[in-house]
């Protein structure tokens, strides 16, 4: 994928390119002097409608010199989903970098039609590679997965020279049991329900004591 | 009685609080595939995450659900017919500060339309404006 990028003078505020139609970014890497770019974003759009996080992209800029990068980073509005900003990583070809690949996961499960749910532990996997090898997604058949199967991450079709930073024992994908699921509070501590009684009955009278 | 609140605090009650700006964390569905994100800021009760929480676990009858709030501040109310003054009154009840931009619920295991009509029951148990939003995935990676 290409994209065409013009360099920015940094007396142009990000938020005035972006009212005018262009995304702000920073292209920088091995042997690579910093540089400060804007891309177009109806251009942008195009191409990450086409590519994965781990895809080299070519960015040529201001129609002379062409780059071979990486998205680092992408940042993202909250809320409208606009993208803010791109950290565009010149990687150096001959050293091994690290990056998150996506995982494509191809048919349905039968353990589905049995009632399991379909858990994708690991949407991303870690790996190491050097930047001409580095795979742009990893796909996974889980049409033969039953209730209770999981795809781990040595039963993955590695290709050469892409060595993955996860244990090797650590479950990709698995089909698992709908009783076995609950609902789940990640930033919640337990509740403690105390029947009938008024919350602020609860509570210890002392000021600075702990509260029920 | 609240459903959810915490097991100790350090301190009874709290001052109210402003909610100026957008969230700047926990605003990425990071868990399930959707997520429920709210628009406007607002405090959000220990009954009404419960209410929500119910409805997606009775929408998602395949799926998982997670909640990404927790009522951890208390609000205070005086006591019916009392003269002003005499103190801060006792506990009402607990909430979650919510910011514009949050992703308070996240879901997953149903398809797309069904995530939408998910969307539209849980939106009747909050008092403010939320958007369904779709894990961030490139092109590529769909």
């Amino acid at each position: 994928m290409l994209v065409n990028a013009i360099r920015r003078p940094l007396t142009v505020k990000a938020g005035a390119l972006r009212r005018q139609g262009f995304v702000p970014a920073v292209l920088y890497g091995a042997h690579v002097a910093s540089l400060h770019v804007s891309i177009p974003e109806k251009e942008l759009l195009d191409m990450l409608d086409h590519v994965t996080r781990s895809t080299p992209v070519e960015v040529k800029v201001d129609g002379k010199k062409t780059y071979h990068v990486f998205l680092k980073e992408i940042q993202v509005h909250p809320i409208t989903e606009k993208f803010l900003h791109l950290d565009l990583y010149v990687a150096d070809p001959e050293r091994p970098l690290e990056m998150n690949v996506p995982v494509r996961f191809l048919g349905t499960p039968r353990g589905i039609k049995d009632g399991g749910v379909f858990e994708a532990v690991h949407s991303y996997i870690p790996v190491q590679a050097v930047p001409a090898k580095m795979p742009p997604r990893i796909e996974v058949d889980v049409s033969d997965l039953g209730i209770g199967d999981s795809i781990l991450v040595k039963d993955l079709p590695w290709p050469e020279g892409v060595e993955p930073q996860l244990p090797p024992e650590d479950a990709v994908v698995t089909v698992a049991a709908r009783r076995a699921l609950e609902v789940e509070a990640p930033v919640a501590a337990e509740a403690v329900p105390a029947e009938g009684a008024e919350v602020e009955e609860e509570k210890p009278t002392g000021g600075e004591q702990p509260a029920a | 009685m609240p459903a959810l609140f915490p097991k100790r605090t350090k301190y009874r009650k709290q001052q109210r609080g402003r909610m100026k700006g957008i969230a700047s964390r926990g605003a990425e569905v990071a868990f399930g595939e959707y997520g429920i994100q709210a628009l406007a800021p607002a405090w959000i009760t220990s009954q009404q995450i419960e209410a929500v929480r119910t409805a997606l676990a009775r929408g998602t009858h395949r799926g998982r659900v997670w909640v990404r709030i927790f009522p951890d501040k208390p609000y205070t109310k005086i006591a019916a017919e009392s003269r002003m003054g005499k103190g801060k009154g006792a506990v009402e009840n607990w909430v979650a500060v919510v910011r514009p931009g949050r992703v308070m619920f996240e879901f997953s295991g149903v398809t797309e339309a069904e995530a939408k009509e998910i969307h539209r029951r849980v939106s009747c148990k909050l008092p403010i404006p939320t958007q369904l939003k779709v894990r961030f995935q490139l092109g590529g990676e769909r």
